[in-house]
C-alpha cells in the first residue's frame, strides 16, 4: 500500500479546518453507505465474470459471492464508522495501516463465520480444513489487494480535494493582499501636494501609482518573473520615498538573483510595506530597509530587513501578522514544503525571510 | 488664529499649510514632526488649533491629542488622517473635527470655524 510519507499539513491544521481534513470518508453517512454496497456488487460481479469455467451456474455464484463480500464491506464500512474519531487524530500513515488492519480482519472474521456455517450446515465432503485454508488464502489475497486500492482511492481523492481548496485560497488570500486603502490616501495626499510645488514629481509619482495598481489588479495566485516583482517593488518604494522624505533609505543587495527566476506574483511589495508601515513609519529619524537575496541549491532566498520602533500598538503588530499569513500560505500553496516564510527578531532589527524553489 | 500643523511627511504638511495660507484669518505658526513635537511646540506656541495626523512615529496623533486635553489652556484639535481606521478612537478623544487626507480645500475651510466654536 502507498501512501506519501509527508502529509503533515493536514496533521498539522489537524484542528483548525473542517471535518474534512481526514482522508477516510465518513463511514456513518447513508450516501457512503449506499456506495459502499455498490462497489462491493461490482467487485462481485467482477470475480463471478473471472472464472473461465465454472461448473457452477454463474447467477448462483453471484448470489453466493455477493453474499461475502457485501458482509466483509459493511461490517469493515461500520467498524471503520466508529474508530473514525480515533483515528483521525493518528499521523496518516498508522490510521491508513490501522485502517487497512481492520479490512483484513473482517475479511479473516467473515471466511471464519462462512466455513464454519457451512461446515454445520452441509454435508459437503469438499468442506474440509484444507478446502477453508485455501478459501481463506484467497480471500485474504483479493481483499489485501481490493483494499489497498481503495485506501490509496480514498488517499488520493483527499489530496485532490485538499489540493483544490489550497488552490482557491491562494486566490482569495492573493486578492486580499492588494495595497492598503492607508497607502493609497497618502500617495494621493502626496501627489495633491506636489502638483503645485513640483509638478514633474507629481506626475511621475502618478504613473508609479498606476503602474503599481496595474500589478496588483493583475491576477496574483500566478507567479511572475523576478525582474517585473523587483519593478513593482521600485515603483512602490520611490512612491513611498516622496512620501517620507529621507527618512526612508533602501539597501538592494539582489544581483546574486536571477531576474527571469518566479516568484508568486505581489510577494515583496506587501513586505516591503509591511517594513515601512510597521517600522520605519514609527521611527523618528527613520532607516534602513535591507533587501538582501541569495541563490543556493536551486533555492532562492530573499529577506528583507528593517529596524523595529520601540513600541508599536497591539492592534497593528495583528495586521502585520495578517499580511505575512497571507504570503505564507501562498508560498506554500504554489511550492508545497519548499515555499517558506520566516521572521526572526534580533534586537533592534526585524527579519523577514522567503524561501522558494529556483523555477524558470 | 494660530495653527499648529503636525504630521510625520514633509509634503503633507506642506500642502496643509497651503491650504490654511489660502485664508486670511488663520496663519501657521509652528509644523511639529511628531506628537512629542506638539506637545514642546504646544507649550512654547500657544496655537488656537492643531492640526495633527494620528499616525506619527515615537507618540501619536491620539496620545498627543490626550495629553494636550490636559492643558490649562488646551487648543482645538482637528485629527487629518488618510483612513478612517482610526475615527472612532478619535472621536473618543477630544477632538472636534476628522479630516481625510487628501483634505479638500473647502472642508478644511469648513473645519476651522467650528474648532474655533469649540474653544468657544
Amino acid at each position: 500500500m502507498e501512501i506519501p510519507q509527508n502529509n503533515q499539513q493536514s496533521t498539522e491544521n489537524g484542528d483548525s479546518a473542517s471535518a474534512d481534513d481526514f482522508f477516510l470518508p465518513d463511514f456513518c453517512n447513508v450516501r457512503m453507505v449506499f456506495a459502499v454496497i455498490l462497489i462491493a456488487e461490482l467487485l462481485a460481479i467482477v470475480l463471478t465474470l473471472a472464472p473461465l469455467d465454472t461448473a457452477n451456474n454463474r447467477w448462483e455464484e453471484l448470489g453466493i459471492i455477493s453474499l461475502f463480500i457485501q458482509w466483509v464491506a459493511l461490517i469493515s464500512a461500520g467498524v471503520l464508522c466508529i474508530v473514525r474519531p480515533w483515528l483521525r487524530r493518528l499521523n496518516v500513515n498508522i490510521a491508513a495501516t490501522a485502517s487497512y488492519i481492520v479490512l483484513i480482519i473482517t475479511t479473516t472474521m467473515v471466511s471464519e463465520i462462512t466455513f464454519w456455517t457451512l461446515h454445520w450446515m452441509t454435508v459437503d465432503p469438499n468442506v474440509s480444513t484444507g478446502w477453508y485454508s485455501d478459501f481463506l488464502l484467497r480471500n485474504l489475497g483479493i481483499s489485501a489487494i481490493v483494499s489497498a486500492i481503495a485506501l490509496r482511492y480514498f488517499y488520493v481523492q483527499h489530496q485532490w480535494a485538499q489540493n483544490l481548496e489550497a488552490k482557491s485560497q491562494a486566490r482569495i488570500q492573493a486578492l486580499q493582499s492588494r495595497i492598503r486603502p492607508h497607502f493609497l490616501f497618502n500617495s494621493l495626499n502626496t501627489i495633491a501636494s506636489l502638483t503645485r510645488s513640483n509638478a514633474e514629481l507629481a506626475e511621475e509619482a502618478t504613473e508609479d501609482l498606476a503602474d503599481l495598481f496595474r500589478g496588483t489588479l493583475a491576477d496574483s495566485s500566478y507567479e511572475v518573473r523576478l525582474k517585473d516583482e523587483w519593478e513593482l517593488a521600485r515603483r512602490y518604494l520611490h512612491i513611498e520615498e516622496l512620501r517620507m522624505g529621507n527618512r526612508l533609505k533602501v539597501q538592494w543587495n539582489v544581483d546574486d538573483l536571477p531576474e527571469n527566476a518566479l516568484i508568486p506574483q505581489l510577494t515583496i511589495q506587501p513586505l516591503l510595506e509591511n517594513a515601512i508601515y510597521h517600522g520605519i513609519e514609527h521611527i523618528r529619524d527613520g532607516g534602513t530597509i535591507t533587501i538582501n537575496g541569495r541563490l543556493e541549491n536551486d533555492i532562492i532566498t530573499i529577506s528583507i530587513t528593517n529596524p523595529m520602533p520601540e513600541y508599536t500598538r497591539p492592534l497593528e503588530r495583528n495586521s502585520n501578522k495578517m499580511a505575512q499569513e497571507n504570503i505564507k500560505q501562498r508560498l506554500s500553496a504554489l511550492y508545497g514544503h519548499q515555499g517558506r516564510l520566516q521572521v526572526s527578531e534580533t534586537g533592534t532589527q526585524y527579519e523577514l525571510t522567503i524561501r522558494f524553489p529556483y523555477t524558470q | 488664529m494660530d495653527i499648529l500643523i503636525a504630521d510625520d511627511e514633509p509634503l503633507a504638511r506642506a500642502r496643509l499649510k497651503r491650504l490654511v495660507d489660502e485664508s486670511d484669518s488663520y496663519s501657521v505658526v509652528g509644523e511639529a514632526n511628531d506628537g512629542k513635537e506638539v506637545l514642546l511646540l504646544c507649550g512654547k506656541l500657544t496655537p488656537d488649533i492643531v492640526l495633527m495626523d494620528i499616525r506619527m512615529p515615537d507618540m501619536d496623533g491620539l496620545e498627543a491629542a490626550y495629553h494636550l486635553s490636559h492643558l490649562d489652556n488646551p487648543p482645538a484639535i482637528i485629527f487629518t488622517t488618510a483612513f478612517s481606521e482610526h475615527a472612532l478612537a478619535a472621536f473618543n478623544s477630544n477632538a472636534v473635527d476628522y479630516l481625510l487626507k487628501p483634505i479638500r480645500r473647502e472642508k478644511s475651510a469648513q473645519g476651522k470655524p467650528s474648532a474655533t466654536n469649540g474653544i468657544g
